[in-house]
């Protein structure tokens, strides 16, 4: 069943066209992994999605039901983590928690409940009567997502959640992102860290200039930038310009790339230029390693947006 | 919704120990230096009521307290409403304005918990007579009331947040200055005795409580008390219609 169905949706700032004609569908109980450089739109995307901005056209509907026309009803059903950490640091864990279920219609026994359940999940039981500022970064964040988990939402939106945490707090967290799908949980989650995506998302979807450029699993991706192949190589003398330009003059060569004495050849899908390139690499002096590389999915981030995804920090 | 929102948002008033310092401990120290001060020999010169020197700050001090207080609701809207926090806020199945709401009310009543503190401290450390408490304490929700709408206005009408809050220090001080608090000579002009008699909240206070202490001109007391109500309303009708910026 689809959850989440966006339809050509468009959202300006001035001339600037944050989304534009963007499509998206999420479908029940996947965790759609949400990447783009900076200034993609994803956080745009996201605000568009959890109703806190006006679209200027298109269409969004949340189970089934239009966004706009239904707008406290589905707020009821989703859960936002935010980017920054946003709990109310004058109040503790406890109420927090017991605020947003409060807000969310919880009452009394059942509150008091999801609340405990919720400190449980985020491992947070003992701290609390603690107020916020005595929480470490991690601690922080945890409490940030127990926030927009009390009320159990069916569609989970996280906008980059394990930002400038400890590695053990960002296992803790996408472990619970994982519990949270298996207990039937849709979630979109936004990061700049593809090997957190690469191990939690079922779907992937690429976002640049305001576009979704591309979506699928993470095999689909690969696959779709297979028609390239990439050769590495260590050589032992100083490449000179000479021999650079007769690397990029190779039958079916895209890119030539040199880093010292390390050379990065691509060429077009079944170009087979391993021989070629190695003929030549012999003649300049000998080949100290080579290497044919495994794509990953910084590789179809490179080739569809043509940029690493780390020049983008913060969307 | 709303009445849960107040307790949680008075709950972190109350451990804003800051608020503390500024709200109680800051105009009772003012209180106790310029109240022996200007007591000398227990009258003060020039009070036409003749009222003691400490009963003359601490009504003052007091009362101009409560417009301090303002700054609570602008605070405490910017950090809910204006900050990353907002988009939390706004995420919530919650329209946004119970939530402004809520803060307004709270302020409100930890403002007068403050004002209603120092007076029981003068009543009972400096034998202030404040005559009816319950009278005292309504006019200083009123002051309050005032004073958090017009810092509200300030924040959500204004788009800038530097300008709102220095619009909300010319409101403070120039309200004082004209109330003759600030030591700076005032003119003596009709426009200047119609403001202090129908628009300051200051003094539209002081007159409501100075002559309920005294059991003296009623009509005084209720006319000022009514003037600080009839300027609630007006202000709350001014915000429904124009403070709804940037919640979208």
């Amino acid at each position: 069943m689809t959850i989440v169905y966006m339809k050509d949706i468009v959202k300006r700032y001035g001339s600037f066209r944050a989304l534009d004609h963007v499509d998206l569908e999420i479908e029940e109980g996947t965790i759609l992994g949400l990447l783009g450089p900076n200034g993609a739109g994803k956080t745009t995307l996201i605000h568009s999605l959890a109703g806190l901005i006006k679209i200027d056209s298109g269409e969004i509907y949340l189970f089934g039901k239009k966004l706009n026309e239904n707008i406290m009803e589905l707020k009821r059903q989703i859960g936002l983590v935010t980017q920054e950490v946003t709990v109310f640091e004058d109040l503790t864990a406890r109420e927090n928690l017991e605020f947003f279920g409060g807000i969310y219609g919880l009452r009394g026994a059942e509150l008091k409940q999801r609340v405990n359940e919720t400190l449980s999940f985020v491992g947070l039981t003992d701290k609390a009567k603690s107020l916020p500022t005595k929480f470490s970064g991690g601690m922080k964040r945890r409490l940030n997502i127990a926030c927009a988990l009390v009320h159990r939402p069916k569609l989970l939106i996280m906008d980059e959640p394990t930002v400038g945490i400890d590695p053990q707090s960002r296992n803790y967290i996408l472990d619970s992102v994982r519990k949270l799908q298996q207990q039937g949980t849709t979630i979109l989650y936004t990061t700049h860290y593809m090997e957190e995506v690469q191990t939690i998302a079922s779907q992937i979807a690429i976002m640049d200039r305001g576009h979704v450029i591309a979506k699928g699993t993470l095999d689909e991706l690969i696959e779709n930038i297979q028609h390239e192949e990439r050769i590495e190589l260590e050589v032992v003398n100083e490449p000179t310009s000479e021999l650079l330009v007769e690397l990029e003059n190779l039958n079916g060569v895209k890119q030539v790339t040199q880093d010292s004495k390390n050379i990065q050849v691509v060429s077009s899908g079944g170009a087979e230029n391993v021989d070629n390139v190695l003929e030549i690499i012999k003649k300049a002096g000998g080949v100290r390693s080579v290497s044919a590389k495994k794509l990953t999915l910084e590789d179809v981030f490179l080739t569809l947006t043509g940029k690493t995804l780390r020049d983008g920090e913060e969307d | 919704m709303l009445l849960r929102s107040i307790y949680y948002s008075l709950r972190r008033m109350l451990r804003g120990y800051v608020g503390y310092v500024i709200l109680i401990l800051l105009p009772l120290a003012i209180i106790t230096v310029n109240g022996f001060a200007a007591a000398g020999d227990g009258i003060v010169v020039g009070d036409e009521h003749g009222r003691s020197g400490m009963e003359v700050i601490s009504v003052g001090i007091i009362i101009a307290f409560q417009l301090v207080g303002g700054f609570y609701t602008m605070e405490t809207i910017k950090a809910d409403l204006f900050s990353e926090k907002r988009w939390r806020m706004l995420s919530l199945p919650y329209p946004i304005y119970i939530h402004a709401i809520s803060i307004l009310i709270s302020s409100v009543l930890f403002s007068v918990l403050n004002g209603s503190i120092m007076v029981l401290f003068t009543y009972w450390v400096f034998d202030v007579n404040w005559g009816n408490m319950g009278w005292v304490i309504l006019v200083l929700m009123l002051v309050s009331l005032v004073s958090q709408l017009v810092f509200l206005i300030a924040v959500t009408v204004i788009k800038r947040y530097k300008i709102a809050e220095f619009i909300g220090y010319a409101y403070l001080f120039l309200f004082m200055i004209l109330s003759g608090y600030l030591f700076i000579p005032v003119p003596d002009i009709a426009l200047i005795d119609w403001i202090n008699q129908y628009i300051n909240p200051l003094t539209l206070g002081e007159t409501a409580i100075i002559y309920q202490m005294q059991g003296q001109e009623m009509s005084e007391v209720y006319r000022s008390t009514g003037m600080l109500f009839a300027i609630s309303v007006l202000l709350i009708a001014f915000m429904v219609l124009f403070g709804r910026r940037r919640y979208t």
